[in-house]
């Protein structure tokens, strides 16, 4: 007997199925089943998984994609598609029914049901008389021979009854039924998930639901032999037939390109060979070498084999409309570099320069698709967006879903409340969790944490919690994936509505789209382009020089610029900022532009737990010598002295080592991905070591390798983006080295972004001889600008730092200005601004010049009587009358613009005679290595590492510079007060320099000295 | 004469409650749940670095072994009544500021007890009964005496010049202001309350808004403060959260006594007599058991009512911890000389109310339920045991067929029957250990009865109801 289940929901109709698709799948063909349909509620979300399943697995299983509905309380059907026809049609309807809800939601009409014309529906009789009568006949007179009867014997109470209605039903208005399951979990063993998340869905406990619950394990994919019992063999048989007039295949959707990015009479190759050509004059003026041209025919052979010409035109495109609005792009990806992408001027990276990297451009034997991402600058990234809903129109565009899955927090609290835990109980949990202990899984830290590991409850707890991680909760949309088609979006996949607003996304994620070969375009934003294009502007404003990304690149590599990065003079400069990267800048000493790659790259958890950082700097300096254990891992690892830092790089391992297929490796390369959301790596992990064992390297090796493959899952770094990324890096040096002024006004105006804020930002730019004018209300602009004091050019703060101060209101200060200035407060008030913007100025001392006191100046602008205009010229004195003293001053440049150009606190404190005996940032150079020192600062920042466990650093600032502290776990415990809320902090430890003169102090002694500036309104960057 | 105002501030009232009895001897917090901020806190967790408005993550952090309450306002509530009732055994005008503070107005007290020192000293005694840390300050007004107390001045005065002096030093964050003004205040260098007075009224009215202005006038005491006093209630209600939970009938004893004397007091001063009192305990994760103690005749002693609630407590079963009770009086009476006749008797017909009591006297109250209903697809957990003449809820869910009889607990069947509806598969129950995986059928036994049956996984057959 033979039998497909045709009524099947997965865990992407969100808190109702408790299987994933691919478990269902792999469950139905153990079973023996003929087919099995995916029919989500008004959703094919989950149907890709499931088609890559039984792909990837050679399933002997056949697919169909279908949905279930609910029109109101009245009718319950499900649509099955058997043919490409009927799967527009579906995408339609659920479009439509979707697009009419908010996000989650989803609102069937009649008329939707109506214009079904190919697919076939299993009717959900609800077993009331008079409405399923109307509808069988609806049915019938609509759907003809494309309806059936579904019914299910699930064991329940008054199901005879049920039973008899429908046959009934089927007598009478000559309606065929099948036998389908209603299957809601792949096992039985699901059942006590499959409450929890009915319980999640109701917003209450499992206990409280009752009768509302499933009342036994029967909504599961059940073995035939049983089925053969529950059921009239031609009901069996009917779903058998059904199935069988399911043709459908997801391997048929095939992605159309918009077809108006080519002229008319031009073939796809044609076009982007001209627009080729067209970019080699741009950027080869003086010709091309025979290399190079014999590169770009390679390219163009290979993107013409792969049909990927669609692809490069549009987002050609895209950074053509960029160009014509003058906004600052880079692309990235393994597909950007490319010296095709180079010409259609995607990229800036010249490959004479590095041509290291471009052998490595797409690459068939790991079926990869493409893959470019093309960062924008932040502030102006929607005007792409708007570009590209314009041109293409809505219909035929939206953004990549993105799935939210449970994670660990999530599925803690939403299990723990199912079970009726205590919520203020699961919080202390959740807080007290430390998910990056690598010693203590979160299964013993939790009974560590008072949850009787013994326990009934406990246990089901945790392995219902354990269950949950990585079911999908919703969708939301990806950061920037465009799909961009020539019909109608909704013929090839449903559209939603996104929680934002007028934005559509499409019920795939990006993993979909690449197991179905879509492709999809990222359009993202990155701050730094922004900075650099403001930077360029102003050197052109100021110097005369125009500037761009390609032409810096171009001159050869700038040892000046090379010698700063060296020294980790890099506060402001893209990537490698951060302390980590500036601790190994000394270190790995950076000369050209591929050891800004390995750089960028290098510093990553990836890198760092697979234990590789520290062999390769040993092999760069010559201190260890460099060996493959074969041939074929030299041809993937001799450009990185055989060590693997980038992503690429273990993939290609995989495969050269292990003997993974291509195939395989691009499972491995998702997987990576996103591990951390549903743990997949781990079943690559006997293949991998095994792999390698059979091949004869060690096991050491082996295992090695595969840590640094976890380690990568989640904050892994491609080679190809850190090239694009390294770009960045370079121009943005090169700015901070040859126009300081430019850069720091840049990043300023640019900001929120990066790494630092503006205070800090500031204090380096003064530490590097640039001079910082203060806010004026008769100077400034509303962005920081460059000016001429004296003779050298000073970046005079703008508006923008005044917190409280709206931008239009700066701007009405700054057109109304008077050419000679205001002269007095009053006439400020007859702006019309509002007061509190106003009060704002004040306290930020943008009256500096008009009067000494930035209190009297805010009093006075706090009168409302004045505004009146025959008050004007009055002025009550402030009978209230003190100068704020150095230390209020202070405090209130920090509350008003969180910075202050005046004396740093460490300053002030110590000039009142406030501090005992220290040494300061600057003198730390000159102390021995070993030696004990004291150092005071405000903590500017708290970071804890998740790869250098048990290890947290502070970084101190004080009037002179920086100091870095490493405090080991067990300092940490036994001072968590001081170490933990303190704002000022004296630290007395042992001064250590390491390789490259890093110097940090190993904290032995924290003493919190905050009480000092109890007000002191700093902020601390905290990663806890 | 003057106004002279005192203010009691409790900074830790909840915690207080619920550990003056039993003092702990490891960190404990009560938390504000909105915003996950410690609110009140012990001496070990100021000890551990712990401070108020500390987030939890960071109060966690500084102490592993941290024990966390939630606040609960209710708790506050009750025990600020409880304050007020003792203290209006001695002093008249009493005023509420929630949730932790209490006005007196006292000048009007001073001749009454002879002296601030005396009355101060009545006042103090009578704080005493109920263990709870207070601060307390006098003030030329109510807005003055409240800044002083929760600033712990922690004197009594009738100096005015003093008091007005130590209202001046204190820092605007101290005050009833509005953050907003505070903070504006402050971004022109005033901070105290002395900088603010200094500034002529007008000037600041042409600044802020009428309410600012209004606080001042009251707080320097130019303006009326109107004032809501304090009018004990005529029932006895209170509330006990008990330190641990109590699982035996006998300890409960000692907390109630406790609720007794209270009741006692209460009743005395009113000159009040009680026939009935509602006892309620509750329980976590249970439903509150209820307790009815009457006495006939009317009565006040705390050793009487101690005496009829323990012969209640012996027959009461408990099933599962208790964490606090309540207490409330139901019908009082003025005391006056029992001189009812013996024949005057209730004559008629019982209500149902009254035959459940008069059954419950005479056979134990456990012998006397009602049925109620409850949403479950186990039989065994589909009806529960109730207080007698509780209304039933009905379920919204589809009501399967079951039989009118269940059996207390299944039979094995012993009999040849023959299945005439089924299977209804149950396989549920595994969130409170009690999971049952049963094939139900309906059957006829050979002499007609209608039996409901069910099957295990291993086959075993059972008889679990008739069918009426």
């Amino acid at each position: 007997m033979n039998y497909a289940e045709l009524f099947c929901q997965s865990n992407f109709s969100f808190l109702c199925g408790a299987s994933h698709p691919q478990e269902l799948v792999n469950q139905a063909h153990f079973l023996g089943y003929q087919a099995l349909a995916i029919t989500d509620e008004c959703s094919v979300a989950g149907v890709v998984r499931a088609y890559t399943e039984i792909k990837e697995h050679k399933l002997n299983l056949k697919l169909i994609v279908g949905s279930l509905f609910s029109l109101g309380d009245e009718l319950q059907l499900i649509l099955l598609c058997p043919n490409r026809q009927a799967y527009a049609e579906l995408c339609r309807v659920i479009t439509n029914a979707r697009r009419r809800s908010p996000k989650g939601e989803y609102n069937l009409q009649e008329w939707d049901l109506k214009t079904v014309k190919e697919c076939l529906a299993v009717w959900l009789p609800k077993g009331h008389k008079e409405q399923d009568t109307y509808w069988a006949q609806w049915l019938k007179k609509h759907y003809h021979e494309r309806v059936w009867i579904g019914c299910s014997r699930l064991l329940t109470a008054n199901e005879a009854e049920h039973l008899h209605h429908c046959e009934w039903l089927s007598q009478h208005y000559q309606l065929p039924i099948t036998a389908c399951g209603a299957v809601l979990m792949h096992h039985p063993a699901r059942q006590a998930l499959q409450h929890v998340v009915s319980a999640i869905k109701q917003g209450t406990t499992v206990a409280n639901l009752g009768r509302a619950l499933l009342s036994n394990t029967e909504r599961t994919l059940r073995p035939l032999n049983k089925l053969v019992k529950l059921y009239k063999p031609e009901w069996l048989q009917a779903s058998v037939a059904i199935a069988k007039r399911c043709h459908f295949d997801m391997g048929e959707l095939r992605y159309e390109y918009p077809a108006e990015l080519i002229p008319s009479g031009k073939t796809p190759q044609q076009h982007l060979r001209d627009l080729v050509e067209l970019g080699i004059k741009k950027r080869f003026p003086e010709g091309l070498k025979d290399s190079v041209r014999a590169i770009i025919e390679k390219e163009l052979t290979l993107i013409a084999e792969q049909q990927y010409e669609y692809f490069f035109l549009t987002i050609h495109d895209i950074v053509q409309f960029a160009q014509q609005r003058k906004i600052l792009y880079q692309g990235r990806g393994s597909a950007a570099n490319s010296v095709v992408c180079y010409c259609l001027e995607i990229t800036a990276v010249d490959p004479r320069q590095i041509n290291v990297l471009f052998e490595r451009f797409i690459s068939k034997e790991r079926d990869e698709p493409p893959d470019i991402d093309v960062d924008f600058e932040h502030q102006r990234r929607e005007e792409i967006i708007q570009y590209i809903y314009q041109k293409y129109g809505r219909e035929r565009t939206a953004i990549a879903a993105t799935v939210s899955s449970y994670r660990f927090k999530s599925a803690l609290r939403e299990v723990g409340k199912a079970l009726g835990i205590n919520e203020t109980q699961l919080d202390f949990f959740i807080k007290n969790i430390n998910r990056r202990d690598s010693g203590l899984n979160w299964q013993a830290q939790i009974a560590e944490q008072g949850l009787d590991p013994g326990s009934e409850k406990s246990q089901q707890f945790i392995s219902l919690v354990t269950e949950i991680m990585g079911f999908p909760r919703h969708l939301s949309q990806h950061v920037g994936g465009f799909i961009i088609s020539a019909g109608p979006l909704y013929q090839l996949v449903p559209v939603e509505n996104a929680a934002m607003q007028d934005r559509s996304v499409i019920q795939w994620d990006k993993d979909d789209l690449e197991s179905l070969g879509l492709l999809k375009v990222d359009i993202l934003a990155l701050g730094m382009l922004t900075a650099i294009r403001k930077a360029f502007a102003m050197v052109k404003q100021h110097y005369g020089r125009d500037l761009s990304i390609a032409q810096i690149t171009k001159m050869d590599d700038d040892p000046d610029v090379y010698n700063m990065i060296q020294q980790a003079d890099t506060v402001g400069v893209f990537q490698i900022e951060s302390r980590a990267q500036m601790s190994m800048l000394p270190r790995l000493k950076p000369q050209n532009y591929y050891d800004l790659v390995i750089q960028i790259a290098i510093v990553r958890p990836g890198p760092i737990q697979g234990d590789m950082v520290h062999p390769f700097l040993k092999r760069r300096d010559g201190k260890e010598p460099i060996s493959y254990p074969s041939k074929e891992v030299e041809s993937v690892l001799s450009r990185t002295m055989g060590v693997p830092i980038f992503q690429e790089q273990v993939i290609q391992l995989a495969m050269v080592a292990a003997g993974f297929t291509g195939g395989e490796a691009d499972q491995l390369r998702r997987a990576m991905a996103s591990w951390k959301k549903n743990g997949q790596l781990m079943q690559f992990q006997h293949k991998l070591i095994d792999g390698m064992l059979k091949r004869g390297y060690s096991k050491e090796y082996a295992e090695r390798i595969f840590n640094q493959i976890c380690g990568f899952g989640e904050y892994g770094f491609p080679e190809s983006h850190s090239a694009s990324f390294a770009v960045l890096a370079y121009v943005s040096s090169w700015l901070k080295f040859y126009y300081p002024q430019a850069f720091y006004a840049g990043l300023l105006n640019s900001w929120p972004m990066g790494f630092y804020p503006p205070a800090q930002l500031v204090l380096d730019a003064r530490r590097h001889e640039v001079k910082v004018l203060p806010i004026c209300i008769n100077r400034s602009e509303y962005d920081h600008v460059l000016q001429t004091d004296e003779t050298e050019l000073a970046i005079r703060l703008g508006f923008r730092m005044v917190k409280g101060l709206s931008e239009e209101s700066a701007v009405t200060v700054v057109n109304h200005r008077p050419v000679s200035g205001y002269q007095h407060v009053v006439q400020l008030k007859q702006l019309g601004i509002h007061r509190d913007q106003l009060e704002a100025l004040a306290s930020a001392n943008a009256f500096h010049v008009l009067t000494d006191n930035r209190y009297t100046a805010r009093w006075a602008l706090m009168e409302s009587e004045t505004e009146l205009p025959l008050l004007k010229e009055q002025e009550q004195p402030f009978l209230f009358n003190s100068k704020p003293s150095d230390i209020e001053n202070m405090l209130e440049d920090y509350a008003s613009t969180s910075l202050s150009l005046n004396r740093h606190p460490i300053q002030l404190l110590r000039e009142a005679g406030l501090l005992p005996r220290y040494t300061s940032a600057n003198q730390l150079t000159e102390k021995a290595h070993k030696s004990v020192v004291t150092v005071i600062g405000v903590v500017i920042g708290r970071q804890a590492p998740g790869t250098a466990a048990g290890v947290t650093f502070m970084t101190l600032e004080d009037d002179t510079g920086n100091s870095n502290v490493v405090v080991w776990l067990a300092t940490a415990r036994a001072q968590k007060k001081a170490f933990l809320k303190s704002k000022i902090v004296k630290v007395s430890g042992i001064l250590e320099r390491g390789d490259g003169d890093v110097t940090h102090i190993i904290a032995g002694k924290i003493v919190d000295l905050s009480h000092l500036l109890e007000e002191l309104n700093t902020r601390s960057r905290d990663f806890h | 004469m003057k106004n002279l105002w005192l203010y009691l501030h409790f900074p830790h009232l909840q915690l207080d409650t619920l550990f003056s009895q039993a003092p702990v001897d490891h960190s404990l917090i009560i938390l504000d749940s909105k915003t996950n901020t410690v609110l009140q806190l012990n001496r070990q967790a100021k000890a551990a670095g712990i401070s108020l408005n500390m987030g939890l993550g960071t109060a966690a952090a500084l102490d592993q072994k941290l024990q966390v309450i939630p606040y609960q306002a209710e708790i506050e509530r009750h025990k600020l009544a409880e304050v007020a009732e003792v203290l209006y055994l001695v002093t008249c005008d009493i005023c509420f500021f929630q949730p932790n503070g209490l006005l007196l107005r006292i000048h009007n007290m001073l001749n009454l007890y002879g002296g601030l020192d005396a009355y101060w000293k009545i006042v103090q005694g009578q704080l005493e009964q109920v263990q709870v840390s207070f601060h307390y300050a006098t003030g030329h007004s109510p807005f003055a005496a409240r800044i002083l107390a929760r600033d712990a001045w922690n004197t009594i005065t009738d100096d005015y010049r003093l008091m007005k002096k130590r209202v001046g030093d204190c820092a605007l964050q101290q005050t009833e202001l509005h953050p907003k003004d505070v903070q504006k205040l402050t971004r022109v260098g005033i901070h105290s309350v002395g900088n603010l007075l200094k500034l002529p009224l007008k000037d600041i009215a042409k600044r802020f808004d009428i309410e600012l202005v209004t606080y001042l006038g009251r707080l320097t005491g130019e303006f009326q403060h109107p004032m809501h006093f304090f009018h004990p209630p005529d029932h006895f209600y209170r509330y006990l959260e008990l330190m641990f939970d109590i699982e035996n009938t006998q300890t409960l004893q000692h907390p109630l006594k406790h609720l007794f004397n209270g009741l006692e007091q209460f009743l005395k001063v009113r000159d009040l007599l009680t026939q009935q009192l509602f006892i309620t305990f509750k329980q976590r994760d249970k439903e509150d058991i209820a307790l009815e103690i009457g006495s006939a005749q009317g009565e006040y002693q705390a050793s009487k009512w101690q005496a009829l609630a323990a012969l209640k407590l012996e027959t009461l079963q408990l099933n599962g911890p208790v964490c606090a009770i309540t207490l409330k009086t139901g019908e009082t009476q003025v005391r006056r000389p029992d001189k009812a006749d013996m024949f005057d008797g209730q004559k008629g017909a019982l209500s149902a109310l009254q035959l459940i009591s008069m059954l419950q006297a005479k056979l134990g109250d456990q012998a006397i339920q009602g049925i109620a209903i409850r949403d479950d697809f186990r039989p065994e957990y589909a009806s529960v045991y109730s207080k007698p003449l509780q209304p039933n809820k009905p379920l919204e869910h589809l009501q399967a067929l079951r039989p009118s009889f269940l059996l207390h607990a299944p039979q094995p069947l012993t009999e040849q029957v023959s299945i005439i509806h089924g299977p209804e598969r149950l396989h549920t129950g595994w969130w409170d250990n009690n999971e049952k995986t049963r094939d139900y059928f309906v059957a006829r036994s050979t002499f007609g009865q209608w039996y409901w049956i069910y099957r295990t996984p291993d086959m075993r057959w059972y008889l679990h109801g008739l069918f009426g």
